[in-house]
């Protein structure tokens, strides 16, 4: 049976001999890691570049309170980003790492299906496959071709995998809580641990949808935003843009909440995106980067109000 | 100096097989009936040279593989035709991972041929008439190519006559040929396309590249492979040598490979029905479920799985469109109901040790777990308090909340209701349209768009509204499709009514609104064609001018074009669309001017009367009838109103008519209060031979002027009473055909 520890660390391994630096995680928790801080101000810069971590989700929104079998409010991803102005092949490297864990053709049903991917809070926009193993998309693809708002000087590639559903398919346990940590010896496959690691799901997702405090969410939102304006104007592009996108679980926790009308939504994506594409506009400025030619790509698809919503939802 | 080269034979018909280049669309299962032809088998051999293409790469969807393929045959095809060669057969095909092209009875050599290189037009190419004074452009064209002016040729074109530039060029032989046009085709055929890790490459990684011409690889390479004389298989890349399309095609038959689309989809068919079948049930059919997993395998293998069967406690609507849209799995019921199975295709040989099935049943399991979960958590709250939820949810940033649009479409329905005569539905039909939007609050249509209205119209039954109500609101959407019924009862068939037309209203009434031949941002043709097949197939007698008029009202300032103009535009519009929903019901073009010409605003009075001209013309005295009423407006076209004096009247002729005409006219009357049309028009068949007589004996524009205007009184009258029917003039006269086969095609 496959465990968590065994994906991530082949993984690791995999895009280690690719040649990627393999970072700590965003330190906060987001709901997609195209959202790291670093990637964004790396991507930003017209060196070849290549990174790999293993990055903590969550989607409030998602939550099942426990009651589904792979669909949680949190999981974890792990999230390559993929910078070189000749990406050699991705496609086949991310097919590689597929068959390396164990989801090979010969043994699985395997699909790629074409996506397109927005994140309006980063201005960003890509298309790209998501694959799908024996019916459930396990993995992602995208080629950016914007970012803040601006076509990337050099291609992006991101590649994301959802490692709970990676260990779920491939080992064949029941649901995402009874996945092993650490294969044999693990403990965590007795059903008492296995009925903690539901409990946090249930919790979490009474808190989100019934017990957080709306007006304290929003007084979250709407301080995080006048926080980033501040840096902004004291020249932090970083501060700035980490403030403003710290927003977006905040933001995820009133949607579950049901307090977050669409066009309240739209207008705070909005406006993280303003405050990220200025944080750009000021890095690129601060690093003689400007000459970095600002977006020839169209701006008016930009509107649709969706985070990336990520695996499992590319299939509208 | 612009060098048009024209093709002498860009106009033939493309012989493409369109059956496998056919991309997916949305139909059903059951609806096809179309003529298959295999692409693997083809028991003709024709003579002459066959080029063979394979490209093969990773996975790709048939909406980026079809427009490649076709690009690329399309350009082959035409360049091969402009060369005057004539094309036997062309046969392509494509599965997820390959696509395929073969071109077979090409000849020898290339025909000789000419090049010809357009100048200035004819009235151009000289300063005078006699042709004597060559214009500037004329004498380029001829330095440009090296030739005399009397060398130039006079040559007709769609857009005039042109000097022009006529070459003879030898044929060459089909093998330089081929190689030099696949080249260049091959190396054209991505510089549009836009996906992918590079501007100019294939959409995902190219494995494999094979181009034969009779059996011989080209000397060519694509996407840096060179051209091969093998195939692979399906799962492995053992190479498996192929001499061209028919060892080609048996190599992949050995490998369980099916290349056509058309063939796959109705090898799933049955396989699908049979498998069911095992079952004990049958396949729910869903729209375009098909096509989508034909197109998206190469080896068509159908598997079931199991289902929890506490799940099937939910809405079967629901069920199925969850399996559906999330996991393109068929859903299985028997005669009692839903099964618990699933049916999807797998694309390999098979699934010997259940893995991948177990994979689905998970995968189905969860997206069933998040119906189910979006299913408990909309009953927490009743719909009646979902409705608030709709002020903060747009319907249309112009045009308001959806709680806005409710607001509205409460105040159509009164009127409505008064004007069908039918005040007792009121009560409901209030109550209906106060529910009918509050499902798009539902988490299940937040994430299953699709489901609108059903799921409204399921909650609001579970909540014991009464039939009348949750029947509005499921079936508010209906007719989705041309072939999809209208709502069932009475209250639901005002409320779509209703809805649609502030719909349209309103959408006239912003910028962009309004439909264009090309553009039609919010789909209102379809919309509009709904509502005209709600009012025709549920006999509702309602004024639409008053509703829009009315509709327009509850908008207040929200709109941007003045009243006048918008109603104006959106009655032209619903014209249009009904002139063409009454050609698709089957009435002839002039049956339709003739009775719309009346200007009811009636539509069940306006299909009494297109069904009444729709049988009474099958009489032959009809025809007389028509022509005398052609006879008649021609005659009065233009004359003022003139006053009818009876005791003036002095021929026989005349009297007659007038005689008889004062007794059809009571009995028209009769007939036309009881919109009995058919009976109405029979009064008028009696009345033809009177006509006849009429035009025979009497001279209308007789010298004297009382005389005449007097006649001409007389035929107005008449006309009056014809068009109390319909504009008989503007009928065609008919082919006499036996009253008994009264159905038009």
């Amino acid at each position: 049976m496959a465990s968590m520890q065994q994906v991530i660390q082949q993984l690791s391994m995999f895009w280690d001999g690719k040649g990627c630096a393999v970072l700590p995680p965003c330190a906060f928790r987001v709901p997609m890691g195209l959202l790291h801080p670093q990637a964004f101000f790396r991507l930003l810069e017209p060196d070849p570049w290549m990174a790999a971590f293993l990055q903590p989700i969550s989607r409030p929104a998602d939550s099942r309170a426990g009651t589904h079998p792979y669909r949680t409010g949190r999981h974890l991803q792990f999230q390559v980003i993929w910078k070189a102005p000749e990406p050699t092949d991705p496609h086949n490297a991310l097919m590689e790492s597929l068959e390396l864990l164990g989801a090979h053709r010969r043994d699985h049903d395997l699909r790629w299906t074409e996506i397109h991917t927005e994140v309006a809070a980063l201005g960003a926009s890509g298309h790209g496959w998501q694959v799908e193993l024996d019916g459930l998309d396990i993995a992602r693809i995208n080629f950016l071709d914007r970012l803040a708002e601006r076509a990337p000087a050099v291609p992006v590639v991101e590649i994301a995998y959802g490692i709970e559903r990676l260990a779920l398919f491939l080992g064949g346990a029941e649901d995402v809580y009874a996945v092993p940590w650490q294969g044999a010896i693990d403990q965590h496959t007795q059903e008492g641990t296995r009925e903690k690691r539901r409990e946090v799901e249930v919790e979490l997702h009474r808190y989100s949808t019934e017990v957080a405090n709306v007006g304290y969410l929003q007084q979250v939102v709407d301080g995080l935003d006048r926080e980033s304006g501040r840096c902004l104007k004291a020249g932090l592009p970083q501060a700035a843009y980490e403030l403003a996108v710290r927003a977006l679980p905040a933001l995820d926790h009133l949607e579950a909440r049901g307090a977050l009308p669409a066009a309240e939504r739209r207008h705070w994506l909005e406006q993280i995106r303003a405050r990220v594409c200025e944080a750009a506009d000021l890095y690129q400025g601060t690093h003689g980067l400007n000459e970095i030619d600002p977006d020839d790509i169209g701006r008016d698809d930009i509107d649709r109000d969706d985070i990336d919503p990520g695996e499992g939802e590319h299939d509208a | 100096m612009p060098k048009n080269r024209v093709s002498k034979r860009s106009a033939a018909k493309n012989p493409v097989t369109e059956d496998v280049v056919k991309e997916p669309v949305t139909e059903d299962v059951a609806e096809d009936q179309a003529a298959e032809r295999s692409a693997t088998e083809n028991p003709v051999e024709p003579e002459g040279h066959e080029l063979f293409l394979e490209i093969r790469s990773q996975e790709l969807s048939h909406r980026i593989l079809v427009p490649l393929l076709r690009r690329l045959t399309t350009r082959l095809f035409e360049e091969l035709m402009s060369r005057g060669i004539e094309l036997k057969e062309i046969l392509t095909c494509a599965t997820p991972r390959r696509i395929a092209l073969v071109i077979r009875g090409l000849p020898d050599q290339e025909p000789d041929g000419e090049d010809i290189f357009l100048g200035p037009p004819l009235e151009e190419a000289y300063l005078d008439d006699e042709r004597e004074r060559p214009s500037e452009t004329l004498l380029e064209l001829c330095k440009t190519h090296e030739v005399e002016l009397d060398d130039l040729r006079e040559t007709p074109t769609e857009r005039g006559r042109f000097m022009a530039v006529v070459k003879t060029r030898d044929g060459r032989p089909i093998h330089p040929l081929i190689s030099e046009m696949i080249h260049r085709h091959l190396g054209e055929l991505t510089k549009s396309s836009d996906r992918g890790f590079g501007s100019d490459r294939w959409p995902r990684p190219v494995t494999g590249f094979c181009a034969l011409l009779d059996g011989t690889p080209l000397d060519q390479a694509f996407e840096g492979l060179q051209a091969e004389a093998w195939t692979v298989g399906h799962l492995d890349d053992e190479p498996l040598p192929i001499t061209g399309w028919d060892s080609w095609s048996e190599i992949l038959a050995e490998q369980g490979i099916v290349p056509s689309y058309e063939d796959r989809r109705t090898l799933l068919k049955s396989k699908i029905r049979d498998l069911a079948a095992e079952l004990g049930g049958k396949p729910v059919e869903h729209p375009g479920l098909l096509n989508r997993v034909a197109a998206s395998c190469a080896v068509p293998t159908v598997i079931h799985g199991d289902i929890a069967p506490e799940l099937l406690t939910l809405p079967e609507p629901l069920w199925v469109h969850t399996l559906a849209e999330r996991q393109q799995a068929f859903a299985v019921r028997s005669e009692t109901g839903l099964l618990p199975f699933f049916i999807t295709v797998i694309d390999r040989a098979g699934d010997p040790e259940g893995k991948i099935c177990r994979g689905y049943e998970c995968a189905v399991a969860g997206h069933l777990a998040d119906a189910r979960f979006f299913y408990e958590t909309d009953r927490k709250i009743p719909l009646a308090r979902r409705v608030r939820r709709l002020e903060q949810l747009t319907f249309h940033e112009r045009l308001g909340t959806w709680a806005e649009k409710s607001r509205r479409l409460k105040a159509l329905v009164e009127p409505a209701c008064r004007e069908l005569g039918q005040p007792e539905i009121l009560d409901s039909a209030l109550e209906a349209a106060g529910l009918l939007k509050a499902d798009l609050a539902t988490s299940a249509v937040l994430e299953l768009p699709e489901l609108r209205g059903t799921m409204g119209g399921l909650y609001a039954r579970e909540e014991g509204y009464v039939e009348a109500v949750w029947q509005a609101v499921h079936d508010q959407y209906q007719p989705r499709s041309t072939s999809d019924p209208i709502p069932r009862s009475r209250v639901g068939q005002v409320l779509a009514v209703a809805d649609r037309l502030g719909s349209l209203v309103g959408f006239f009434g912003i910028g962009d609104g309004i439909p264009t031949q090309r553009h039609d941002p919010f789909k209102l043709r379809p919309l509009a064609l709904g509502m005209l097949r709600i009012l025709i197939e549920a006999d509702m007698s309602l004024d639409l001018d008053l509703l829009s008029a009315r509709a327009l009202k509850l908008y207040e300032d929200r709109l941007d074009h003045s009243a006048e103009d918008l109603l104006k535009q959106l009655q032209q519009f619903l014209d249009d669309r009904l002139t063409h929903l009454l050609g698709v019901k089957g009435f002839k073009r002039d049956e339709i001017e003739a009775a719309k010409a009346v200007g009811t605003r009636d539509l069940p009075d306006l299909i009494a009367r297109l069904e009444a001209l729709q049988t009474v013309r099958q009489r032959e005295a009809f025809n007389g009838l028509v022509r005398a009423a052609k006879r008649i407006s021609k005659m009065t076209a233009g004359s003022p109103e003139a006053q009818l004096v009876p005791d003036s009247l002095t021929e026989p002729a005349e009297l007659e008519l007038h005689e008889k005409m004062t007794q059809v006219s009571e009995s028209l009357a009769e007939s036309i209060s009881a919109s009995d049309y058919e009976q109405a028009l029979h009064h008028l068949l009696d009345l033809a031979p009177t006509l006849d007589r009429f035009f025979a004996d009497v001279l209308v524009m007789d010298e004297d002027e009382g005389r005449r205007s007097n006649r001409l009184a007389l035929l107005q009258a008449c006309r009056r009473l014809y068009w109390k029917v319909a504009r008989l003039n503007a009928m065609e006269e008919s082919t006499w055909v036996e009253s008994d086969s009264s159905t038009t095609t």
